[in-house]
């Protein structure tokens, strides 16, 4: 199993390093197409979908992704309605999110009406792994906002082992603890602090304890998006999304904290630029 | 005369060679047998054997083909079955068939790395003018300043720069652009690409920027005989002062205006020492689909300025190899878009060329010298390859689209499909051929 495990990430990561440092945009577009093409199939599994809407799902998603971020296709040139579609992501993991973990709707009795629910989580995830790599180190700029998840999970890991005592949402995930959740803060607190902010357009600019609030922000996230996959999957009983990464469940299960990050990231960086930065266009 | 069908000829033969050796390369190397390679179509003029193989020069030379053995064309005895070209899987079949093209590809490649090792004329990526309210001029660009780096990507020339603005261009998040400015030093500007909207692959770019190159000056160098301006009584040594009551500082403020239609302008122009206002109505004319106006002017350019602006560049062979695949990638870009403007009608169908016009372009190349003539067959090997790939019946997208379509439903393509398809591909080519042809005579003979 661990074998398995790691001979996976040695696969993975170069595949993700070469994704985004050596493909040109359109490429790294295409390439982020095919992650959603294989999340949207989990998705129609994990969301009780069925009949030709389910058989069709993870062909269109990654369609109707290209038609929105291709550059020369895409409807959403102006920078102002890409900030919108992230707006609105927000407002899925900042308020709805919540509210869907303290509810439990149960996800499958959406049936079909589940394909929407599945675009408003995957496709500001994925433009936003769009936005934030445009520019020149726009590369270095997406992988230091993934890292973030990577981080808190690293220090909630080691935190909740040391300290574990009370749980954080015991009808969910078990495992987790507020312990943990503290220890994932403090890392990624130190880690806002290191982290190089020159391949963010205008980051040199921006004080130190904004990164860190951003970053904590970011963090509070990156739960929210981790439980409410966790809450799907325990409704239907499964405990990996789907065994399409051999030894680390399926793609839902490695981005589910991304999917929540990354369109907030990717709404603030906008803001900035947009409004502040170069503002008056 | 002589130059041009010389040049014709060459630019021809070398180009449906490759493409057709290309096909015949791997064809050999899948194993299928090859009955006859002929360059030109028609009636052979020369033909002789290598192996089974017949080798021909026919009359027509405007393409050439690869005949392959094939139960479609011909009964195969049974010991050659496992040679024939339909016999083979779908995968080996698509190889084949884009061979061709991709040949044609790997020539352009080769032809402007060539030209990039030997040396290429550009121009430093310094702006001349800065058209007054563009993007650019609101990033606080001002003429005199040299590009050095665009998105974190260092630019030696114009050619270079809009390489690199087409990569980013587009982007929700502005360009980082490093300047050196008119008082060397070097400073940091944000492009904000996204204004340009969704069109942004087209050889306007600069200019809808904000950015020309050229150092102009608000002096007239010429009136073109006819034109509006001509018409209005403007003359060559007029320098323009003001226009619609605002001095005109920069002869690209004129552009500026010109790029929004074909509107009435209120011109003062000084000749002799006497102020004298002139109102000139542009004509009308279509540029890549958008409708602007036209004078009829030239400026006059800062010789001075302008001979500091020239550079000679030569790359290593890496980078010059690199250089090749980024002309190549932006050339197909522009003439997809190209293609799809053309298709919604929003560019106009005179572009489309024909072999007069190449013929005469090729001509004129190589009277400019080999370096030109050089980039001009890279430049049609180039679109020959595109052209080709199209998915329509009868060229090789056509073929590679029934292939592709027998890979993936495991059955080749029924022949009446087949027959449909070639026969709405043959209309298609030949209403494309009569308007390449009418354009050519019309852009020749009569325009």
């Amino acid at each position: 199993m661990l074998k398995q495990r790691v001979l996976t990430a040695l696969v993975l990561i170069p595949l993700i390093l070469v994704g985004l440092f050596a493909l040109p945009q359109t490429a790294w577009i295409g390439f982020v197409a095919v992650i959603l093409g294989f999340a949207a199939w989990e998705w129609q599994r994990l969301a009780g979908m069925g009949g030709m809407a389910a058989r069709l799902y993870p062909v269109l998603t990654p369609v109707f992704f290209l038609l929105l971020a291709m550059p020369g296709l895409s409807v959403l040139a102006s920078p102002f309605v890409m900030l919108g579609v992230m707006l609105a992501g927000c407002l899925f993991w900042g308020l709805l999110a919540p509210v869907w973990l303290k509810a439990k709707w149960l996800l499958a009795r959406g049936g079909n009406v589940n394909a929407l629910l599945g675009w408003a989580v995957l496709l500001p995830a994925g433009l936003a792994m769009v936005v934030l790599r445009q520019g020149g180190m726009g590369g270095w700029v997406l992988l230091i906002v993934m890292a973030i998840a990577w981080v808190a999970d690293t220090g909630a890991y080691f935190s909740g082992k040391a300290f574990g005592r009370h749980k954080l949402a015991p009808g969910i995930s078990p495992g987790k603890s507020w312990e943990g959740v503290f220890g994932g803060l403090v890392g990624v607190g130190i880690y806002a602090l290191l982290v190089p902010k020159t391949p963010f357009v205008g980051g040199d600019a921006v004080p130190s304890v904004v990164w860190v609030l951003v970053a904590l922000l970011l963090t509070a996230l990156s739960v929210i998006g981790d439980l409410l996959e966790s809450l799907f999957k325990r409704q239907i009983g499964l405990k990996d999304s789907s065994q399409l990464l051999p030894g680390h469940g399926g793609v839902l299960d490695r981005i589910d904290s991304l999917l929540a990050i990354l369109p907030v990231a990717a709404a603030i960086y906008l803001s900035y630029l947009l409004f502040h930065l170069v503002p008056g266009q | 005369m002589l130059l041009t069908i010389l040049a014709f000829v060459v630019t021809l033969g070398v180009l449906v060679t490759v493409h057709e050796w290309g096909h015949y390369w791997v064809a050999r190397r899948c194993g299928v047998k090859v009955l006859t390679f002929s360059i030109g179509f028609g009636k052979p003029l020369l033909r002789w054997r290598r192996g089974d193989e017949q080798w021909q020069l026919a009359a027509i030379p405007l393409g050439g083909f690869v005949r392959m053995l094939d139960e479609r064309e011909a009964p195969v005895s049974s010991g050659e079955m496992s040679q024939a070209f339909n016999r083979q899987h779908p995968l080996k079949k698509i190889l084949i068939v884009v061979a061709g093209p991709l040949a044609n590809l790997v020539l352009a490649m080769l032809l402007y790395a060539g030209l990039y090792v030997h040396g290429v004329d550009a121009i430093r990526p310094i702006a001349g003018q800065v058209t007054p309210a563009s993007i650019a001029d609101r990033a606080g660009f001002r003429p005199g300043d040299e590009i050095v780096s665009i998105a974190d990507r260092p630019v030696a020339s114009w050619d270079e720069a809009f390489v690199a603005l087409l990569d980013v261009a587009g982007s929700a998040v502005p360009a980082r652009v490093e300047v050196r400015d008119a008082d060397a030093r070097v400073v940091e500007r944000l492009l904000p690409l996204a204004e340009l909207g969704r069109e942004v692959y087209e050889p306007r770019l600069l200019i809808r920027l904000g950015f020309t190159p050229y150092p102009l000056t608000t002096v007239i160098a010429r009136v073109e005989p006819e034109s509006a301006a001509a018409k209005a009584g403007l003359r060559a040594g007029d320098a323009i002062v003001s226009l619609d009551g605002q001095v005109l500082r920069q002869w690209s403020s004129l552009q500026a205006a010109l790029q929004r239609g074909p509107i009435p302008l209120d011109l003062v122009v000084r000749r002799d020492g006497v102020e004298r206002s002139i109102v000139v109505t542009p004509a009308a004319v279509d540029v890549q689909g958008h409708r602007i106006g036209r004078l009829g002017l030239e400026p006059t350019i800062d010789e001075q300025l302008w001979q500091k602006y020239q550079v000679r560049l030569q790359y290593p062979p890496v980078q010059a190899l690199s250089a090749a695949v980024d002309k190549i990638v932006i050339q197909t870009r522009l003439t997809l878009a190209m293609f799809g403007r053309m298709i919604v009608g929003k560019a106009s169908l005179d572009q489309v060329s024909g072999p007069l016009t190449i013929a005469t372009y090729a001509g004129e190349s190589a009277r400019l010298g080999l370096g030109n003539f050089i980039e001009y067959l890279a430049l049609i090997s180039l679109s020959l390859a595109v052209l080709n790939l199209l998915p329509v019946p009868l060229l090789d997208g056509g073929h590679l689209l029934y292939h592709v379509v027998e890979l993936l439903t495991g059955r080749p393509v029924s022949p009446q499909v087949e027959a449909i398809g070639q026969r709405i591909g043959l209309t298609l080519l030949l209403a494309l051929m009569a308007l390449a042809l009418f354009n050519d005579i019309h852009r020749l003979f009569l325009g």
